[in-house]
């Protein structure tokens, strides 16, 4: 994340054509200089200020006593802006204290057909030989466990020099590029991982020595792990299940750990909570735009969509952009409150009309993206079931977790309030082929 | 030189906001183009090249996949701008190499902006749409642009996928695979005709989907000499039937109806097998199809040929024929029977696993629903 704030070549609320589109980017997560421009607090809307309570449970941790958060949310939902902000707020001093953020992203230390727990650990390791204040040569147990990790990577057909510091850049790349590399060392590992763990959590321990008084905890966020895509092991076992319920609970670290983890895990029949030992789990939701069941008449949820237009007018100017209120509620509706869809939505609007944009153009510019749920959805058996959960609002108890996973994961089915209750995309229950699987069609 | 193909005035609309989307975009935007492998596909990689660099539009280069490249690595050097195509990837393990370059994507999606400074153009079949919708999530939510470009409904027997009366009951081949398995048959000694012969069809048959004519044709010439010293008149009349495929896919209907006439006379000098037989059948009706012969003769005929073709144990092909029926059916106005063959259909494509017709199909479904609303 080394680009410059967007603010520095947009002026912000955004107006013209082409501003609009720009600010209205849904590929551009909020990078810390971003936020006091352009992020607008959901919490109160997403069931309570999950991320700050992360802090909190952070902050609030006594002693030598660490805890691990497992983070996991629907793509667009905005996990990585929230854990850069978490980093962010960690850093910053509070009552005489801050925290060494070790931000950790999967991408640049591993390769995603191949991520279990001695690769994690070589990535922490390497992650701390990359911190500007922190000098691995001058622990007891760097160069220890740098080379019992070089002596695996021997074993695995690649020699690798003896200074960690400049042998980093191609760890990484070994680790990240070389699929058949990284199985191998993985398999040499096996038999080493309790020594590994042991030396990376004496490891951790002495790096905080070398840290400011006031500054010495270090919390490692490491972020797109729940990019990796299922799989089976050597062992014919899912490979989700392998990494975060049997090794990632292995690595008891002397730091405060914030792990992002497949949504598709809050489905499995093991629970994570079972497995991590005093971990917490943070879904993040939607933002509800619509009444909860249980009402005769499900209105607008008023306070969702006064949330999401205050975070739209950060990045438009609202009066000059649309004709009237309806064209705004109208495109705020159709996101089912993902708020990569609001923008996208937004940033698609200077292509098929002028501003300031019409009702109409909501049409407009919602029609192909109907079209693509159309195709996604025609034949699929579990038509019926989203007139279920549109009904009540949850999935009945009986659901094919295979379902389950499809719907939540292609942004099909929505979920608020984690998991509180459930609700099908706007956008796709303006399909034919939902209307069709109506019970009273 | 590609002529240009006619993708019809909805399409057009279509294709003149992907510009505007390119055109106004600043930076990275990722868009997604979906259209089947073909002479449509062709037309609109012609298109985004004659617009690249161009009315505000930024260069645009096209990165063809081949077999087994990682779309990622490809992309790596830094990039004005890319129209990226080839994630079908074709041969036996294609759903497998699909699902590996999706998750690939998905993985390195934050390093795109780094490798491509403008517009990722993804050009896509259903398939892979559907693939990258539902496995890549975080990638896909990044796209600020999606279209379709959808079959022209005047020209049922174009729109069908290529391979639908190929020669073999196969899924897409890889014609790197194919001309590699040539070149090692060719070494024998003494020289198997025959199975060259059959190579030459299928890697006919391959060239064909892409679009690739020139080739085809030369690998069918190939075929033909094979055939003539060592092949049967079934199959010398499988491979008229071939030529007379691409043909019809050229729209060259006079032309797929003499090749049709030499296949008959090649199946008819000797006892030609209930196979061939009935696929003779089938390509005279897509040959009606393709005269707009709109009749309830010609489903009543279709669906015949269907029960031959399963009981000559080619149940894809009769699949294909139910395909055709339905869209009979549909143009006659007997929406619920069109929806019933092509309902039958999808359940066969998909219970093999042959997802390309099986999306055609359910493109089908979304459609005639469309018109009916």
């Amino acid at each position: 994340m080394t680009r410059s704030p967007i603010q520095d070549t947009l002026t912000f609320p955004a107006v013209g054509r082409r501003e609009v589109r720009a600010a209205c980017d849904p590929s551009r997560p909020l990078i810390p200089e971003e936020q006091g421009q352009l992020h607008e607090d959901l919490s109160i809307v997403q069931g309570g200020d999950r991320i700050g309570q992360i802090e909190n449970r952070i902050r609030d941790a006594w002693a030598d006593s660490y805890v691990c958060e497992l983070v996991t949310g629907h793509a667009g939902c905005g996990k990585s802006t929230e854990l850069l902000r978490l980093a962010s707020e960690l850093r910053k001093p509070r009552e005489g204290r801050a925290y060494h953020v070790v931000y950790i992203d999967a991408y640049d230390y591993l390769n995603p057909f191949e991520v279990r727990l001695p690769q994690l650990v070589v990535s922490l390791m390497a992650a701390l030989a990359e911190e500007p204040r922190v000098d691995l040569r001058k622990t007891r147990s760097g160069p220890k466990l740098w080379d019992q990790v070089r002596g695996l990577l021997t074993k695995a057909g690649r020699e690798i020099g003896s200074d960690l510091a400049k042998e980093v850049p191609v760890l990484k790349s070994l680790l990240r590029v070389d699929l058949k590399f990284v199985r191998d060392f993985r398999r040499e590992s096996s038999d080493h991982i309790q020594q590994i763990l042991s030396l990376i959590r004496d490891l951790v321990l002495e790096v905080r020595t070398q840290l400011p008084a006031d500054q010495s905890e270090i919390v490692f966020v490491v972020d797109n792990l729940e990019k990796i895509p299922d799989g089976e092991t050597e062992t014919k076992v899912s490979l989700h299940e392998t990494l975060f319920l049997r090794e990632l609970p292995l690595l008891d670290v002397p730091a405060h750990l914030v792990l992002t983890y497949p949504i598709s895990l809050n489905y499995s029949a093991v629970a994570l909570r079972q497995v991590f030992h005093d971990a917490r789990q943070t879904t993040i939701p939607m933002v509800g735009i619509r009444q909860k069941p249980g009402l005769a008449v499900r209105g607008d949820d008023v306070q969702g969509i006064a949330t999401l237009r205050r975070l739209l007018a950060r990045r438009v100017r609202l009066d000059q952009v649309f004709t009237d209120e309806g064209a705004i509620l109208g495109v705020i509706r159709e996101s089912g409150g993902c708020v990569r869809d609001l923008l996208r939505l937004v940033g698609e609007m200077p292509t098929v009309g002028a501003i300031p944009f019409s009702s109409a153009t909501v049409d407009a510019v919602i029609a192909d993206y109907i079209n693509e749920y159309e195709r996604i959805l025609q034949g699929k058996s579990y038509l019926p079931l989203l007139h279920t959960i549109e009904r009540t609002g949850a999935f009945p108890g009986d659901t094919d977790p295979a379902w389950k996973q499809q719907l939540l994961l292609g942004l099909i089915v929505l979920e608020y309030d984690t998991g509180t209750w459930y609700d099908v995309h706007p956008l796709a229950k303006r399909t034919r082929a939902y209307r069709a699987a109506s019970p009273e069609s | 030189m590609i002529e240009p193909v006619d993708l019809g005035a909805e399409n057009d609309e279509r294709m003149a906001r992907l510009r505007e989307a390119l055109a106004l975009g600043g930076g990275f935007q990722l868009a997604v183009v979906q259209v089947e492998p073909g002479e449509q596909r062709e037309e609109v990689l012609r298109r985004l090249a004659g617009w690249s660099g161009r009315n505000g539009v930024p260069p645009l280069e096209l990165v063809r996949l081949g077999a087994g490249e990682s779309p990622v690595m490809k992309l790596g050097g830094g990039h004005a701008g890319v129209i990226l195509v080839g994630l079908e990837s074709e041969g036996p393990d294609r759903a497998e190499r699909t699902r590996q370059m999706v998750t690939e994507l998905n993985w390195s999606r934050d390093r795109l902006p780094d490798l491509v400074r403008g517009p990722l153009v993804l050009v896509v079949s259903q398939r892979v749409q559907t693939e990258l919708f539902e496995q890549a999530p975080d990638f896909y939510s990044w796209r600020t642009h999606s279209t379709s470009i959808t079959p022209q409904p005047r020209r049922p027997g174009e729109a069908l996928p290529v391979n639908w009366l190929g020669i073999e009951d196969t899924d897409p081949e890889d014609p790197d695979v194919l001309e590699s398995m040539i070149a090692h048959t060719e070494a024998l000694r003494p020289p198997a005709l025959r199975e060259l012969g059959r190579l030459y069809l299928r890697l006919a048959s391959a060239r064909s989907r892409r679009g690739e004519y020139a080739a085809v044709d030369a690998a069918l010439d190939v075929a033909h000499q094979a055939y003539a010293s060592a092949g049967t008149p079934d199959d010398r009349a499988n491979l008229l039937l071939l030529r007379g495929e691409v043909a019809r896919r050229r729209g060259r209907v006079d032309e797929a109806s003499d090749w049709l006439n030499r296949a008959r006379s090649e199946a008819r000098s000797v006892s030609p097998t209930p196979h061939v037989v009935a696929k003779l059948q089938l390509f005279e009706l897509l040959l009606a199809l393709d005269r707009e012969e709109w009749t309830a003769a010609l489903a009543d005929r279709l669906a015949v040929v269907a029960v031959r073709l399963d009981a000559a144990g080619r149940p894809t092909r009769a699949d294909v024929a139910r395909g055709y029926r339905g869209l009979v059916l549909e143009r006659l106005g007997r929406h619920a029977e069109a929806r019933a063959e092509w309902t039958t259909a999808l359940a066969g494509f998909d219970t093999r696993e042959q997802a390309e017709p099986a999306e055609y199909l359910r493109k089908l479904l979304a459609e005639s629903d469309a018109h009916r609303d």
